[in-house]
């Protein structure tokens, strides 16, 4: 999978399978956001995040960064896409994503709660599991903690 | 029939929100409260469990799952809801309170503003739907419709299609259905049907036949209470993506459409 930032856009190809594009701290009004990642069947599209008339096949709405992520023939491939103004470029290539590191459970540990997510587990077409992370962040974020003496 | 030009208080569009007409949605993001139990923590030990605490989640509901919506956001704001609109990306953030719109710009040759309107003149009905804020045969004169797309339907062509309905006084309806607006002539698909009890536990939809309709003259008779609904849907991918519908009343009369 290749990932190129040009300007206002950033070009995605592929070999084929299917293409996610996963907002990584999707927020509206300060609230997480369970959301089901955007999905592309093309091998080649682009990417903005500009809604004013910029041309692009699909748009980003959540300030933070994106994992593009591909599933073919069994094997994920990625990229962690931010966003910027550097250089004239909207995008930045952040870093490209082994088929081991999108697989690979991450452990965010708050308190007592543990948020286990992994890339992989982003090239959802279903909710479920996205609303019971967006219940943990939200539990995580209310935990209350009391002053020690 | 007398041309009407495209104000967008003609289609119910209120002054401060025509800037909307040539935007489209972008996706829509729903927030609900639901009951949690949070841990309460005293340094780094769980000492307690605060049971059902009120917490807000959002779900965002991506481009697929707005087939079946509005897609051009007129419905919601021809109804006259109260929302906030925030300057968002270049396009807009619409917040409904639990419920939050984002729209972007419409591209080139992607349909933004399509708005059914019907008109009256004695015993005769016009149909005025606008598309692009031109009257919808002028639109078709000048434009190839398989060069236009929906928002979320940029493979595959347009079909738009529109339907007469009209519905009597209990409930009844009569349907006149055009496959295509480029079809200048309505293709009737006359079934009266009728929920036969309305308050019934089960709906026993009634098929009767079509006496109020001539064919020659593609005239109905109509009765007092009876209403005229026009939709107007595109389906560009076999499901509805959009429609907009407008309705007024009618009394004992011969109603023709045109």
């Amino acid at each position: 999978m290749q990932v190129i930032p040009n300007g206002n856009t950033f070009s995605v190809s592929t070999q084929g399978g299917d293409t996610f594009i996963a907002a990584l701290n999707p927020r509206v009004n300060g609230i997480f956001v369970a959301h089901v990642a955007e999905s592309s069947p093309r091998k080649n599209f682009t990417v903005t995040d500009l809604l004013d008339g910029t041309i692009a096949d699909e748009y980003l709405r959540y300030d933070c960064d994106h994992a593009v992520l591909n599933y073919f023939w069994g094997q994920y491939s990625g990229a962690i896409v931010k966003l910027t103004n550097e250089n004239g470029s909207r995008f930045q290539l952040v870093k490209m994503l082994s088929h081991a590191e999108c697989v690979e459970f991450h452990m965010d540990k708050v308190g007592v709660t543990v948020d286990a997510w992994n890339y992989a587990g982003m090239c959802n077409v279903a909710k479920r599991e996205e609303l019971r992370r967006a219940k943990m962040i939200a539990t995580q974020e209310a935990t209350i903690y009391k002053e020690t003496p | 029939m007398n041309k009407v030009n495209y104000t967008p208080q003609l289609v119910g569009l209120a002054p401060e929100n025509e800037f909307l007409d040539d935007q489209v949605m972008n996706g829509k993001t729903a927030i609900t409260t639901v009951k949690l139990d949070v841990p309460i923590m005293k340094g780094t030990k769980l000492v307690g469990v605060s049971k059902k605490q009120d917490v807000q989640i959002a779900e965002d509901f991506g481009a697929m799952s707005l087939v079946d919506e509005d897609l051009l956001i007129a419905q919601h704001i021809k109804a006259g809801e109260d929302f906030e609109v925030e300057s968002f990306k270049g396009g807009y953030k619409l917040n409904f309170g639990s419920t939050v719109f984002f729209t972007r710009k419409a591209k080139p040759k992607e349909f933004s503003s399509i708005h059914a309107y019907i008109t009256r003149e004695d015993n005769v009905v016009y149909n005025h739907t606008f598309i692009e804020k031109q009257l919808w045969s002028d639109f078709l004169a000048s434009n190839n419709m398989s060069e236009w797309r929906m928002p979320f339907s940029p493979e595959s062509a347009s079909s738009l299609a529109v339907s007469w309905q009209m519905i009597d006084a209990n409930g009844g309806k009569w349907e006149c259905v055009a496959p295509s607006l480029q079809k200048p002539n309505y293709i009737v698909r006359l079934k009266h049907f009728y929920l036969s009890d309305p308050k019934a536990a089960s709906v026993n939809i009634v098929y009767g036949d079509t006496p109020s309709y001539d064919e020659a003259t593609h005239t109905f008779t109509v009765q007092a209470g009876c209403k005229i609904r026009l939709w107007f849907i595109n389906t560009p991918m076999g499901q509805k993506e959009w429609s907009d519908e407008v309705e007024f009343n009618l009394d004992t009369n011969q109603i023709k459409f045109f």
